[in-house]
């Protein structure tokens, strides 16, 4: 009997050790005294401690923790997938799309920038998995971010209108994580963590008659535009046979004369829906309903004799997750309008820039029978936006951006795009870094004209993609120098290097040094008055910003791509420190590919400094928008 | 006043727009007999606009129309524009007519071309113009003005996103004109109509002339509904656009099993476009052919498509 007992209990892995010692405890007790015993402490709670949480791993959260990060301050990341990069992720594959809609010269610069050159550079396979491998390499190699994946926020505690403390729940884990933060970012797009905390928000479509907004409705409504659910598809070398399930929705030809077909490689724009229901609290009908849209789709194209191309294609990914493209919009000291978006308003707080059109979709989406599935009004140029669109009007502490922050309507169908977000996002990542080097709230920032300039000045160090704002930086020891050149071209004189323009803006103007590199190695001095001390050298170059770059399914959007190190940018170059007749070397790098690179080094007394260009990704110029030194403590 | 207005300059244009002759319900009942006064309009430039219901003999309305005289404004200069504007039942726009003696002007009085003309009608016809959007002040560029100095300083440089949306030279015209074509005059018509849609409205619809009518009345039509299967055939033999693609949706399963109705459809098959030949074909698993028809569509197999006659055999060999 005994044995017998014991290779049962072996068998349910108990039989051993001290436990063994009393087995009858176990056997001789009632279903509901055994189960007291059983630890039912299933989540574990953590508790944290850090400047700044960050709710939404999307690309405006992931901008947003680097952004703070980078600049001293203490992040938790937090994310409810697994993945970084939220509707631009492999989950949900939307190309980043923003201001390089404007054909000009627009593409957003920053941290983004830095992600997307070494997505074209790492990733010539074009590999979705390998994009969010990018993102998360990013993220983890900044020491200062805490990441969370798998963990969504549920609760808020709120005292004195700020965000003491905020939890999170992680399901892989069983983890519940308590974290108490100086500042809180809303990145979650839904606006989440913001309307849990009491944010006052915004839902639905606005009327013409409360901000004068030409294209919003006659009447206010509680619509919004839909979700779309992607798909992929590969060609064969045979025929591809498709059976649809007996769910999918039945479509013939009339239900795509507004919504061509016009390739299949990538989805099928728009299967859009939701717009007229909940788009967060009906989102399991709303996925449903867009996967039955989307196998209707593809059965039509495989099987209505209309498409008889098709035949050799099969799908080769079908996306889960919709992604998203309006809910909340938390209500900041300043509403964006319709207006904001037609004409650069320069806003004094201005911190990002967007450039996509004015895109609204109809709510009915694909149920929208003859409806032109978009609406979009061209911009002549971008337009600015302000920091005060990006923080919360009552919850003092609340940081957002993203879709979720303080537009119209109308307005957001313009801002929503990725690349304005991650814009977004690091503007409000360096804020909060500087606010808490400052000790000064989100409307405090903006309320204090100096402080407000000398964060402007930042962002603009950092790359951000700003409107009119000018290196006026008085730590630039570089703006005080007399530029020389071994040569330069008519347009791209040396002088341009400390114009205080880094980019082109389309005025006419190059902004940069351009020298040409056939006839051999070509050189720009920085010389001083006297000598100075400095141990950091940054440097702007070009990147070809009049293209759009981006990893996307769909083959046409790689047309006028350069999916490897973009030509136009310094690859091979060293700089010199000339002190007393004496040259010392003070940077030698290789095959860089980045816009924006930043050279520390022992702090050197110089005269001048000598950047000597020996080899550029391609082009035939060596190019350098901007030139700046310092001497950091 | 019509009597003075010029027909000649859009007759082309019209009957290209005129759609189908169809049978059954006469084609005089889309034709005006009479007009009545229908409603007033105030427009956001304060001009009152009178608009009349033009009445076929059942005295209903088939479209409604207006006889406006304008003021058109740029910085400095106003002009009067007189026109006379047409709507169809859903309040599109579909034609409009000038006095000979009050031709429409460009930039220094220079008269409407040909060109023009068209290029108006197109822009008038689309009601997700950009101009919708645009505020009077933002339809020039200020800053291309300001530093321009060869330009006159009145005429500036039109907004570079609705360069393509406006008449060269004739700017504020074209855009004052979009502004009542597709302003509050259209929401009114089309709420009117809406507020009296019955089965007969809907199938005089179908009978119109206008694209945006038939397709109205396709899409709220009720599937069972025999008594419209005539002018449904004839909407899929000769409709114009996607206006087929519909209708061959909405022709009932009855009409589908009569011997008249294959034998028109399948003789017809050859000449069709290649989606709607499929949309046909699509709807004949369950459908009991007759021989005769079934003799046509053997006859026309060799004009279809090998996947189109795989699809075919099917049905001939499994009913």
């Amino acid at each position: 009997m005994e044995a017998k007992r014991r290779d049962f209990l072996k068998t349910l892995g108990l039989g051993s050790g001290l436990f063994f010692g009393d087995p009858v405890t176990l056997f001789g007790k009632s279903p509901e005294e055994a189960a007291q015993e059983i630890n039912k402490e299933v989540f574990a709670i953590r508790k944290y401690e850090t400047d700044l949480v960050v709710a939404g791993g999307g690309m405006a959260g992931v901008c947003a923790a680097i952004a703070a990060a980078r600049n001293g301050t203490k992040v938790i990341l937090i994310q409810n997938r697994s993945r970084l990069g939220g509707n631009a992720s492999s989950e949900i594959r939307m190309h980043i799309s923003g201001a390089s809609a404007l054909k000009q010269v627009w593409r957003e610069t920053g941290i983004l920038e830095e992600l997307v050159l070494t997505e074209a550079v790492e990733n010539p396979q074009r590999s979705y998995e390998i994009w969010d491998y990018i993102m998360y390499d990013k993220v983890v190699s900044e020491a200062n971010i805490t990441l969370l994946l798998d963990a969504i926020v549920y609760d808020t505690t709120v005292a004195n209108n700020r965000i003491t403390q905020i939890k999170a729940l992680c399901s892989q884990t069983e983890e519940i994580y308590e974290i108490k933060a100086r500042f809180y970012a809303d990145c979650t797009g839904d606006g989440t963590m913001a309307a849990k905390a009491g944010a006052e928000y915004m839902q639905g479509r606005e009327a013409k008659s409360q901000w004068n907004e030409s294209m919003a409705e006659e009447v206010a409504d509680k619509k919004s535009m839909g979700n779309s659910l992607l798909f992929t598809s590969s060609r064969h070398d045979r025929p591809m046979p498709f059976k649809a399930p007996a769910w999918a929705r039945e479509y013939t030809a009339k239900d795509f004369v507004k919504r061509p077909i016009r390739q299949w490689e990538y989805g099928y724009w728009w299967l859009e829906l939701g717009g007229l229901e909940d788009i967060v609290k009906d989102g399991q009908k709303i996925r449903h309903d867009l996967m039955a849209t989307l196998f209707g789709v593809w059965d039509y194209i495989k099987n209505s004799g209309n498409h008889p191309e098709s035949a050799n294609w099969a799908l080769s990914w079908v996306g889960l997750i919709p992604g998203k493209r309006e809910s909340r919009r938390i209500v900041g000291d300043y509403i964006m309008k319709q207006d904001d978006a037609i004409k650069d308003q320069q806003f004094f707080d201005r911190v990002a820039y967007g450039g996509w059109p004015l895109d609204d979709h109809p709510p009915e989406g694909m149920n929208g029978f003859g409806l032109i599935p978009a609406r979009s009004i061209p911009l002549a140029g971008p337009y600015s936006i302000p920091l005060r669109s990006l923080y919360s009007k009552n919850i003092k502490n609340l940081w957002m951006a993203g879709r979720n922050v303080s537009v119209s309507h109308v307005a957001l169908s313009t801002t929503r795009v990725m690349a304005t977000c991650a814009l977004m996002g690091q503007a409000i990542g360096t804020a909060a870094a500087y606010c808490k080097q400052r000790t000064l709230d989100p409307a405090g920032l903006t309320s204090d004209k100096t402080a407000l300039s000398q964060f402007q000045q930042l962002l603009l160090r950092q790359d951000q993609g700003i409107l009119g704002v000018v290196n006026a930086d008085p730590d630039d020891l570089a703006r005080k120098t007399k530029v020389s050149a071994s040569s330069e071209t008519s347009e791209g004189l040396s002088v341009q290097v400390i114009d205080g323009i880094n980019r082109d803006i389309k005025d006419g103007k190059t902004h940069q040094w351009r020298a040409d590199l056939q006839s051999g190695s070509q050189w720009i001095q920085l010389s001083w008055d006297k000598p100075v001390s400095i141990n950091r050298i940054e440097l702007t170059f070009d990147t070809g910003l009049q293209r759009f770059l981006r990893i996307s399914p769909e083959d046409s959007v790689y047309k006028n791509q350069v999916r490897r190190a973009q030509p136009e940018t310094l690859a091979d170059y060293k700089i010199e420190g000339i002190s007393k007749g004496k040259n010392t070397a003070l940077v030698v790098n290789e095959a860089n590919y980045l816009r924006k690179v930043v050279h520390d080094f022992d702090t050197t007394e110089v005269e001048a400094i000598r950047l000597t260009a020996l080899k550029t990704n391609g082009d035939a110029y060596a190019r350098i928008f901007e030139i700046r030194c310092y001497l950091e403590k | 006043m019509a009597g003075q207005l010029k027909h000649g300059v859009f007759g082309n244009l019209i009957s290209a727009l005129l759609l189908i002759a169809t049978s059954g319900h006469t084609q005089d009942m889309n034709k005006p007999v009479g007009t009545e006064y229908a409603f007033t309009v105030l427009t956001e430039d304060s001009l009152e606009i009178r608009v009349q219901a033009d009445l076929n003999a059942l005295q209903r309305p088939v479209s409604y129309s207006s006889l406006i005289e304008t003021p058109v404004c740029d910085d400095s200069l106003c002009h009067l524009v007189l026109i006379h504007l047409y709507w169809d039942l859903l309040g599109n726009f579909y034609r409009y007519e000038v006095p000979e003696d009050r031709p429409l002007t460009k930039f220094d009085h220079e008269e409407f071309t040909q060109k023009d003309h068209d290029k108006l009608y197109e822009i008038l016809a689309n009601t997700e113009s950009p101009l919708r959007d645009y505020r009077k002040t933002d339809l020039i560029d200020h800053s291309v003005e300001l530093k321009s100095e060869v330009a006159d300083a009145v005429s500036g440089a039109t907004n570079t996103t609705i360069k393509d949306d406006v008449i060269e030279g004739a700017l504020y015209s074209t855009y004052t004109l979009w502004h009542i074509v597709n302003g509050s005059i259209a929401r009114e018509i089309l709420k009117r109509t809406e507020a009296s849609v019955t089965p007969q409205l809907l199938s005089h619809m179908l009978h119109s002339d206008s694209h945006h009518e038939q397709f109205y009345a396709l899409t709220r039509l009720d599937a069972n509904d025999m008594t419209n299967s005539p002018v449904l055939l004839e909407l899929i033999l000769k409709g114009k656009a996607y206006v087929p693609l519909f209708a061959v949706q909405k022709l009932p399963a009855e009409s589908w099993n009569s011997r008249e109705y294959q034998e028109k459809l399948f003789s017809a098959l050859p000449v069709m476009s290649f989606e709607l030949q499929n949309e046909i074909i699509n709807k004949l698993s369950g459908v009991k052919l007759s021989p005769a028809a079934t003799a046509i569509l053997k006859d026309n197999m060799n004009r279809l498509t090998e996947q189109q006659r795989l699809k075919i055999t099917k049905v001939i060999q499994h009913p």
